[in-house]
């Protein structure tokens, strides 16, 4: 059966068929329009170069997207991963009512963004929402969170938080079990402090889940705005303008197509760097092993 | 823990219950706000117990929803969900366990190159690819259409990269002595590739229907006829309503409708999402 390559190809068809007609054409049509201009009304696209590369590098929105979505990498990614992985030491272990909460936190991972979005702006609507009311309560001024731009991404950032965590413990809790629980016993029995074994036996066998889930909380943090759709719309005054966003802003707002197929190619080009570490992380997955 | 010590466990038991009122705090409050009139939530103050207008605002967006703003009833919408989630479920784990059979178990030419060819999708996930595959759809005429809604997100390679793995760990002297039986490539997929993966498949099927059931973007662009409006979508055009007028209890009787589905597949299948996930990390 080795040698059957009609049958192989029939196998592998429909999945090719499909990745060539949504994924690879259009990703190389984009890459040849970022290159034109846009058509309007009885002018058709001409060739332009890199006009809209350079257009980008002149553009204060896309750099302010650009910084946007490093502070929000900054702040979800080693937030989502250690808040993870505090969730699953703790729901490691045995006792009454664990399937309860391991369940409670994986929760807000299955819930639609766009619905979480809806009832975190009721949390931080002003005058009126939950947070609002706190800070009443031990007499602080009133803050409109989403509104001001000194806080808007901050507060998109808490909900992505808030929502990847506890995805990201499943897969640590399915690591930690692995750990053998014969090296738990020698180390109670060498007087072992569970701290020292946390940072000497957990951490080095669970690395290879810790760079799976990093590199995975990398392109969430390209690719989960949703929640900006309904929370801030990239403003007030792009203060939560983000690469991806801005993509969609330029493309389906504007409709200037040629741009945002230059600003696709940005982001393209930002994911392939990222997975190529994602091959050389599940590389040495393997070989640790 | 390796040592009792009742105040540290205590400390954790703590740390513990905070962290689930966190979690859930936010969900117990889009519970409550549907369970109100809109009347609760001109005062100011948010209620934190249930009101009594549950099956009023329910009966409402059930039956009428909110057509004045544009949201049509939700058991329609929450149709077109249920077809969008299963729909791309099934299809992705139908094309990608054949092509990981194929990759991993036939010699051909080029294999290498449709292998790559998959692969380097991993990086392009939808909202990526967004704006050409919109233009695609839009030619082929696929737009308001069920077919426009989930072909796209059909296509993609996460599935596959992962029976490839699960396919691995599949001793090869299995399919030695299906061979020496006489058993064809198709009676091996069928009565021993399938069943010993089984697990697997339910545990992909519970990420899929999830991934399937949240998309929003994508219906957001692709859907301007009301009938094919996903749920998801249509909380936001819902929401788009709030800035003027305070119908929170509408608007949380939607998400809370939209969370259900995915939080009953997660319950019901805990078990078996739990323990597939677990093999494949091996």
């Amino acid at each position: 059966m080795r040698r059957a390559w009609g049958q192989a190809w029939l196998f592998i068809l429909p999945a090719f068929v499909f990745l060539l007609a949504f994924t690879h054409i259009p990703v190389v049509q984009t890459l040849i329009d970022s290159f034109w201009s846009t058509a309007k009304g009885r002018r058709p696209a001409r060739f332009v170069g890199l006009e809209n590369y350079a257009h980008m590098m002149a553009d204060p929105i896309f750099a302010k997207a650009m910084i946007n979505s490093a502070i929000y990498g900054a702040i979800t990614i080693p937030a989502s991963v250690g808040l993870s992985l505090v969730m699953a030491l703790f729901v490691h272990r045995r006792f009454r009512g664990v399937g309860l909460m391991r369940v409670a936190f994986f929760t807000p991972t299955v819930l639609p963004l766009i619905a979480v979005a809806n009832i975190w702006l009721f949390f931080y609507a002003p005058g009126f929402g939950l947070i609002a009311q706190l800070r009443d309560l031990v007499g602080l001024a009133p803050v409109n969170l989403v509104g001001q731009p000194a806080t808007a991404l901050y507060a998109v950032a808490a909900v992505t938080v808030w929502k990847e965590a506890g995805f990201f413990m499943i897969f640590y809790l399915a690591a930690l079990q692995t750990i053998p629980e014969p090296l738990r016993e020698a180390a109670a029995i060498e007087g072992c402090r569970p701290w020292t074994f946390f940072r000497r036996v957990t951490w080095p066998l669970i690395m290879p889940t810790t760079l799976f889930v990093s590199v995975n909380a990398v392109i969430g943090a390209f690719r989960l705005v949703d929640h900006v759709y309904v929370m801030t719309r990239g403003g007030p005054d792009n203060a939560s303008q983000l690469l991806l966003y801005y993509i969609y802003e330029v493309g389906f707002r504007f409709w200037d197509t040629a741009y945002a197929s230059a600003l696709t190619m940005v982001l393209v080009a930002i994911l392939t760097v990222v997975g190529i570490g994602q091959f050389f992380a599940a590389d040495r997955k393997v070989h640790y092993k | 823990m390796i040592e009792r010590r009742p105040l540290l466990q205590a400390a954790a038991h703590l740390v513990l219950i905070i962290g689930v009122l966190t979690v859930a705090f936010p969900v117990w409050l889009a519970i409550v706000a549907s369970t109100h009139p809109q009347s609760a939530f001109e005062t100011g103050l948010i209620p934190v117990w249930p009101g009594d207008q549950a099956l009023v605002n329910y009966g409402a967006m059930f039956g009428e929803g909110l057509s004045n703003l544009g949201a049509p009833p939700l058991s329609g919408m929450l149709f077109n969900s249920l077809v969008m989630a299963l729909v791309i479920a099934c299809g992705k784990i139908a094309i990608s366990i054949t092509s990981a059979f194929a990759i991993v178990y036939f010699r051909f030419p080029f294999r290498m190159f449709a292998f790559w060819c998959i692969f380097i999708t991993l990086m392009l996930p939808v909202e990526v690819r967004i704006l050409p595959t919109y233009k695609v759809v839009a030619d082929l005429g696929m737009l308001n259409s069920y077919a426009g809604l989930t072909i796209p997100l059909i296509a993609s390679a996460t599935a596959t990269f992962l029976f490839r793995q699960v396919f691995l760990t599949i001793p090869d002297e299995l399919m030695e002595a299906a061979r020496i039986d006489g058993a064809g490539p198709l009676r091996f997929f069928w009565e021993i590739l399938i069943p010993l993966s089984r697990t697997n498949i339910a545990a992909l099927f519970v990420i899929l229907f999830i991934y399937g059931w949240n998309q929003y973007l994508w219906p957001l662009l692709i859907t301007t006829d009301e009938g094919f409006y996903t749920i998801v979508a249509g909380i936001k055009r819902m929401a788009e309503a709030v800035d003027s007028l305070p119908i929170w209890n509408y608007v949380m009787a939607a998400a809370v409708m939209a969370m259900v589905p995915p939080v009953l597949v997660v319950v019901l299948m805990q078990r078996v999402f739990v323990k597939g996930l677990i093999e494949t990390e091996k």
